[in-house]
C-alpha cells in the first residue's frame, strides 16, 4: 500500500528540516537524503518540495545559508539553524506533541460501557 | 532597487537545484545505475523542476511593486509583439471613453446644472398670459413688474431687465455693445457680487444716475483689465457714464442662447421713465426674474403674483375690438428648465449616440480580446504545462487587461478634455449654455469603469479556458468545442455592433437630411451678392426723426456706385430675430368668434430696401421713391398675412391700418405682396409682416404718438447693399461710407447675408456634425469588428478552403462563400438595427426639419451604405482565402 507516503500535514516538513539542521548544518541534497533515511523511507518526500520550504524558512530567518565546498568537492549551499529557528522548533514540537496527544485520546480504545 | 539582488537570488536557487540533481545522478551512477536511467530517476524523485524553481522564487516575491513591474513588463512585451492589436484596442476604448465623457459632461452641465448662480432652484421668471395676444407666457409691462416687486411676499428679491444696445465711443473705434437695463435688485436675485467695485443702489436706479457695471469681457477688451477702471467715464450713445463695477469672468446674464445671442457687455440702471411707469397693459417688453424665499414652492409663487395681477385687472377698463374684457394671469416659472429645455432634445440625442458608441467600442474590444484569447490558447496551455499556476496566468491576463484599460483611460481622458473644449469652441449661440461644461469626473469614471470591466472580462475568459481546458487538448490546436462557442459569441457581438452602428447612422442621416432641407428652404430673400450691417443712432446727436432720416438718405446716396447697385435701409432684417409687433386691422375682414388681436410685424423701409434684400414680389409692386411723405399712404404685406386675412382674394388694393377695428388711424393701401420672410431662423414659420415706407411712418400714426414712435423705429436700422463686386469690397465701402458721415458711429454685424443664413443653420449644422462624427466612428468600429471576424474565420478555415480548392472549387465560389458569411452577419445586424432605429427615431423629432423620423430614403441609403461597406470588408479576407495554396494548407499543423 502507498499509505505510508501520503501528504504531510502543513508545517511537518519545516519541523523535520529544522530538527535535522539543528543537529548539524547540511546542504539540500544531504538534507533530503537524511530525512528519507531516518524516516525509514516511510515519508516519501518529493525532494523538490524541500526548496520552497527552505526559502520560506530563510526568509523567516529561521535558517541561514552559506555557499561552501563539500567533502566531494561540490559547490553546495549549507543551511544552519538560527536562534530564532531553535525557538520556533521548540514551540512547534511541543504544539505538535499536544496535538498528537489529542489525536491519540480520540483514536484510543473506547469502552463501550461509557457511551 | 531590489531587482539586481533578486536576480542573484533567483540564480542561487537555480544553481542549488542544479547541484542537487547532479549529486543525485552521481549517487545513482555510483550505485551502478546507467547514467541515462539515473538522470530520469533523479528528476522523477525531484519533481517538476520548473514549478519548484518558480515556487521557491515566489517565496521571495513579496514586493508588490516589483511583482507588478514584472507583470507589466511582460504585458508590454506582449503588446509590442502584437502592436496592431494593442493599438486597435487602446484607440477603440479611448474613443469610447473620450466621446462618452465629453457628451455626458455636456449633458450634465446642460440638464442638471444649467444656471451658474447659487440655489438655482429658487430662481423663477415672472410672466403674464394675455389671452388676447397669445396663449403662451410673455414678458411684463413695466408697471406690472414694479407692482410684483413692491407687493409680493414670497420672494427674497424681484428684479427686471430689458435689453438694449449702446454705441460705445471714446479713444478707439466705436463699437456697438450689448447692454441690459437692469433694476438694482437684479444682482440680488441672481446672488452674484461684482469682482470689482459694486452694483447700483435702489436710490441710483430711481434717480437715473448715469452709471454702469461692465462685464469682464468689456473690461479686458476696452480697458486692458486695468484695476483702476472704477470711477472712469465711458461714453454710451455719446453720454458720459461712470463705471462703478466689474462683474466676474463667468457671469453671463441675460443668459446667452436664451435671452440674447450676444454676450452682455454692460448693465445700466433700469430707471423707468414716467411713460414706462404709466403704460398699463402695454409694452410687454420687460423681463421679470425673482428669487423665491427658502421653502416657497413655485405654485405658491404663482398664486402670490397672480393675486397681484387680478388686482391690476380689476382696475383696468374694458377694451378690445371684440367687446371682450381685457384679462390676463401672472405665473412664476422655474428658470432652469426654460434654459435646459432649448438644448434638451439635442443633448438627449447625443447622449444616446455616445452611449451606443461606447457600447460598440466595448463590444469591439471584447471581440478583439476574444480573438486574441483564442489565438493565445496555445501559449496559455504551454505555460500551464511548463508549470505556471492558474493564479499566475490569471494575474498575468488581468495585468494585460488592466494595462490596456489604463492606457485607454489616459488617452480617453485627454480626448474627453479636448472634445469638451472643442465643442465649446464650435457652439452656435443657441447652444451657448453648453459652453459651461467641464469634464465630469463621474462620467469619466463611469466610462473608464465600463471599459475596464470589458477588458477584464473579455481578456480573461478565453485565457482561462485555455489554461484549464485539457492541457494536451489545447496544445493540439484543432478547433475544439470551446473555440466554436467563442466564434458564435464573436459573431453575435459583431451583429450587435452593426445594429448599433445602423441606429447611429440613421440618426446622423436624418440630421443630414434636416440640414439639407434647411439650406434649400427659402428664407424669402436672396442672400448672394448682398451685405448687411446695422447702425444705431445715438439720440443725443440725432434728436429728431428728421435728423435720423437725413443721415439715412445721405448714406444711401453715397453708397451708390463703386459696384453697388442697390442700397436700402430697413428697421428689420430677415433671420435677425429682431421684430416690432403691433396690433393692426385689415379691411374687409370678418374676425371669427373668440379671435384675439391681429398682430403683425412692422417694418419701416426705404424704397430700395426690398430690392436690396432680394425679396420675391408675388403680386402688385414694390415701393418707389414716389411713396414719400407727400404720397398716399401705402403698404406691402407678406404672403402669409394676405392668405390669412383675405384667403382666396388678391390682397393688392385692400387696406390695413394700425390699431383696432374702431381705431381712428389712417388706412394704408396694400400695393404689393411679397413672399414670406423668415425673421427668426430658417426653421421658423414665415412672418406676418407689414412693410411701410420710412417717409410715411407718421402718416398712419396718431399725432400724439407719432413723434416718439417714429424716432424709436428709426433709431436702429439695417443697411443692406447689393452689387456685383466682391463681398469684401462692399463691406469696405459700407464701413467707409458710414465713417465719412459720422466718424463715431458704430457699424455692427457687418457681414454678407450668406453668413446670416449660414449662422441661422448653425445649430442644425452643429447637430449634424456631432452626430455624423459619432456615426462615422461607429461605422468604422463595426466594420473593423466584422473584418476582424471574417479574417479570423478565413484563417481558421484555411484547411477547409484548401480542401475545397484542391477538389476544384473556383476562386469565385470561395470568395462568394466568405463574402456571404460576412453579409449574413451584416444583414442580421442591419435588420435588428433598422427595427431599433425605427423605434428610436421619433425621439429625434424635435431636431428634425422637413423630414419624417422614419424616413424611407434615409433608412434605404444608410442600409445600402452599411451593406456595401460590409461586403467590402468581407471581400478583402475572401480574396486572401482564394490565395491559399491547397497543398500547404493541408500540410500545415
Amino acid at each position: 500500500m502507498k499509505d505510508t507516503s501520503r501528504d504531510l500535514f502543513p508545517g511537518a516538513l519545516e519541523m523535520m528540516v529544522l530538527r535535522t539542521v539543528a543537529m548539524q548544518p547540511l546542504h539540500g541534497y544531504a538534507l533530503a537524503q537524511h530525512i528519507q533515511r531516518t524516516s525509514n523511507d516511510l515519508l516519501a518526500v518529493e525532494e523538490g518540495s524541500l526548496y520552497p520550504a527552505l526559502q520560506r524558512m530563510l526568509k523567516a530567518r529561521l535558517l541561514k545559508a552559506e555557499w561552501r565546498v563539500s567533502s566531494t568537492g561540490r559547490r553546495v549551499r549549507v543551511y544552519e539553524i538560527t536562534p530564532e529557528g531553535r525557538d520556533h522548533l521548540h514551540r512547534e514540537v511541543s504544539r505538535f506533541e499536544r496535538m498528537l496527544e489529542g489525536i491519540r485520546l480520540v483514536l484510543g480504545p473506547v469502552d463501550p460501557a461509557t457511551r | 532597487m531590489k531587482l539586481p539582488w533578486r536576480r542573484t537570488h533567483d540564480e542561487e536557487i537555480a544553481e542549488e537545484i542544479r547541484q542537487h540533481l547532479q549529486e543525485a545522478v552521481d549517487d545513482l551512477v555510483a550505485r551502478g545505475m546507467p547514467r541515462r536511467d539515473a538522470e530520469a530517476s533523479a528528476r522523477r524523485q525531484f519533481g517538476n523542476v520548473a514549478l519548484i524553481e518558480e515556487r521557491s522564487r515566489e517565496v521571495w516575491r513579496w514586493t508588490l511593486a516589483s511583482d507588478l513591474a514584472a507583470d507589466v513588463r511582460y504585458a508590454l512585451r506582449q503588446f509590442r509583439r502584437a502592436p496592431a492589436f494593442a493599438a486597435a484596442a487602446v484607440a477603440t476604448l479611448a474613443i469610447g471613453i473620450g466621446a462618452t465623457t465629453a457628451i455626458f459632461s455636456v449633458a450634465d452641465a446642460a440638464l442638471f446644472n444649467p444656471l451658474p448662480f447659487p440655489h438655482p432652484d429658487r430662481l423663477v421668471t415672472l410672466n403674464e398670459i394675455v389671452p388676447l395676444i397669445a396663449d403662451r407666457p410673455i414678458r411684463l409691462p413695466a408697471p406690472d413688474l414694479i407692482d410684483y416687486e413692491s407687493r409680493s411676499r414670497v420672494f427674497d428679491a424681484v428684479g427686471g431687465w430689458t435689453p438694449r444696445t449702446f454705441e460705445l465711443s471714446g479713444d478707439r473705434e466705436s463699437e456697438r455693445v450689448q447692454a441690459a437695463r437692469a433694476t438694482s435688485s437684479l444682482f440680488d436675485v441672481l446672488g452674484i457680487r461684482p469682482a470689482l467695485g459694486r452694483t447700483f443702489t435702489a436710490a441710483e436706479d430711481r434717480d437715473a444716475v448715469a452709471i454702469c457695471v461692465i462685464s469682464d469681457g468689456l473690461w479686458r477688451r476696452w480697458f486692458g483689465a486695468d484695476a483702476a477702471v472704477l470711477g472712469r467715464t465711458i461714453h454710451l450713445d455719446r453720454q458720459p457714464y461712470r463705471v462703478i463695477g466689474v462683474m466676474p469672468r463667468d457671469f453671463a446674464y441675460p443668459l446667452r442662447g436664451t435671452d440674447s445671442d450676444a454676450p452682455t457687455d454692460l448693465w445700466v440702471p433700469m430707471s423707468f421713465t414716467p411713460n414706462e411707469r404709466n403704460a398699463r397693459a402695454d409694452n410687454w417688453d420687460y423681463n421679470g426674474v425673482a428669487r423665491m424665499k427658502a421653502g416657497v414652492t413655485v405654485a405658491q409663487a404663482t398664486a402670490d403674483v397672480d393675486a397681484i395681477a387680478q388686482n391690476i385687472v380689476r382696475d383696468l377698463s374694458p377694451d378690445g375690438d371684440h367687446g371682450q374684457r381685457f384679462t390676463f394671469t401672472a405665473i412664476a416659472r422655474p428658470l432652469a428648465p426654460q434654459i435646459s429645455g432649448r438644448v434638451r432634445p439635442l443633448v438627449l440625442a447625443l447622449s444616446g449616440a455616445v452611449a451606443c458608441l461606447l457600447l460598440i467600442a466595448c463590444v469591439n474590444v471584447a471581440n478583439l480580446l476574444l480573438a486574441r484569447g483564442a489565438h493565445r490558447r496555445r501559449e496559455m496551455a504551454v505555460r500551464a504545462a511548463l508549470g505556471a499556476g492558474r493564479g499566475r496566468l490569471l494575474r498575468q491576463l488581468m495585468t494585460e487587461a488592466l494595462l490596456l484599460s489604463l492606457m485607454s483611460a489616459g488617452i480617453g481622458a485627454v480626448l474627453a478634455w479636448w472634445t469638451t473644449s472643442a465643442i465649446a469652441g464650435i457652439l452656435p449661440s443657441r447652444f451657448a449654455l453648453l459652453a459651461n461644461a467641464h469634464v465630469n469626473t463621474t462620467a469619466l469614471g463611469f466610462a473608464i469603469g465600463l471599459s475596464l470591466c470589458t477588458a477584464v472580462v473579455a481578456g480573461i475568459i478565453p485565457g482561462l479556458a485555455g489554461a484549464s481546458a485539457g492541457r494536451a487538448a489545447s496544445l493540439n490546436v484543432r478547433a475544439d468545442a470551446g473555440s466554436i462557442a467563442l466564434r458564435r459569441l464573436r459573431s453575435a457581438l459583431v451583429v450587435v455592433e452593426i445594429a448599433l452602428a445602423l441606429v447611429l447612422l440613421v440618426g446622423a442621416g436624418l440630421l443630414v437630411r434636416t440640414f439639407q432641407d434647411l439650406l434649400q428652404t427659402s428664407a424669402g430673400f436672396e442672400p448672394e451678392n448682398a451685405v448687411a450691417a446695422s447702425v444705431s443712432l445715438p439720440p443725443s446727436q440725432y434728436a429728431t426723426a428728421q435728423s435720423e432720416r437725413q443721415l439715412y438718405r445721405q448714406l444711401v446716396e453715397r453708397l451708390h456706385g463703386g459696384g453697388i447697385e442697390v442700397a436700402g435701409i430697413g428697421s428689420t432684417l430677415p433671420l435677425s430675430g429682431r421684430r416690432s409687433e403691433r396690433v393692426f386691422w385689415p379691411d374687409e375682414y370678418v374676425a371669427p368668434p373668440g379671435a384675439g388681436y391681429n398682430i403683425a410685424g412692422l417694418s419701416a423701409v426705404s424704397p430700395e430696401y426690398l430690392q436690396a434684400i432680394g425679396a420675391t414680389l408675388r403680386s402688385g409692386r414694390l415701393f418707389t421713391p414716389q411713396d414719400d411723405a407727400s404720397g398716399a399712404p401705402v403698404a406691402i404685406v407678406s404672403a402669409s398675412l394676405a392668405r390669412q386675412y383675405w384667403p382666396g382674394r388678391d390682397a393688392v388694393g385692400r387696406r390695413v391700418k394700425w390699431g383696432g377695428r374702431d381705431g381712428t388711424r389712417d388706412w394704408m393701401q396694400v400695393v404689393g405682396v411679397i413672399a414670406d420672410l423668415k425673421q427668426d431662423s430658417l426653421d421658423s414659420p414665415g412672418a406676418i409682416q407689414i412693410f411701410v415706407p420710412v417717409d410715411q411712418l407718421e402718416h398712419s400714426m396718431e399725432a400724439s404718438e407719432s413723434g416718439a414712435f417714429t424716432a424709436g423705429q428709426l433709431r436702429a436700422m439695417y443697411v443692406v447693399v447689393r452689387g456685383h463686386v466682391s463681398e469684401a469690397a462692399m463691406i469696405a465701402r459700407l464701413r467707409d461710407t458710414v465713417r465719412s458721415l459720422d466718424g463715431s458711429l458704430a457699424v455692427a454685424g457687418l457681414a454678407p447675408l450668406t453668413d446670416t443664413v449660414a449662422a441661422s443653420a448653425a445649430p442644425q449644422r452643429f447637430n449634424m456634425v456631432l452626430m455624423g462624427s459619432f456615426a462615422a466612428m461607429a461605422l468604422v468600429l463595426a466594420i473593423v469588428g466584422l473584418y476582424g471576424l471574417i479574417s479570423y474565420s478565413v484563417a481558421q478555415r484555411a484547411r477547409e478552403i484548401g480542401v475545397r480548392m484542391a477538389m476544384g472549387a473556383a476562386a469565385g465560389t470561395v470568395t462568394r462563400m466568405v463574402v456571404k458569411e460576412g453579409l449574413a452577419l451584416a444583414a442580421m445586424g442591419t435588420l435588428i438595427g433598422a427595427a431599433a432605429a425605427a423605434a428610436l427615431a421619433p425621439a429625434l423629432r424635435a431636431l428634425l426639419y422637413g423630414v419624417q423620423p422614419v424616413d424611407a430614403a434615409t433608412f434605404g441609403v444608410v442600409i445600402a451604405v452599411l451593406l456595401t461597406v460590409a461586403a467590402a470588408a468581407s471581400y478583402v479576407p475572401a480574396r486572401r482565402a482564394t490565395a491559399i495554396d491547397p497543398a500547404s494548407a493541408l500540410r500545415s499543423e
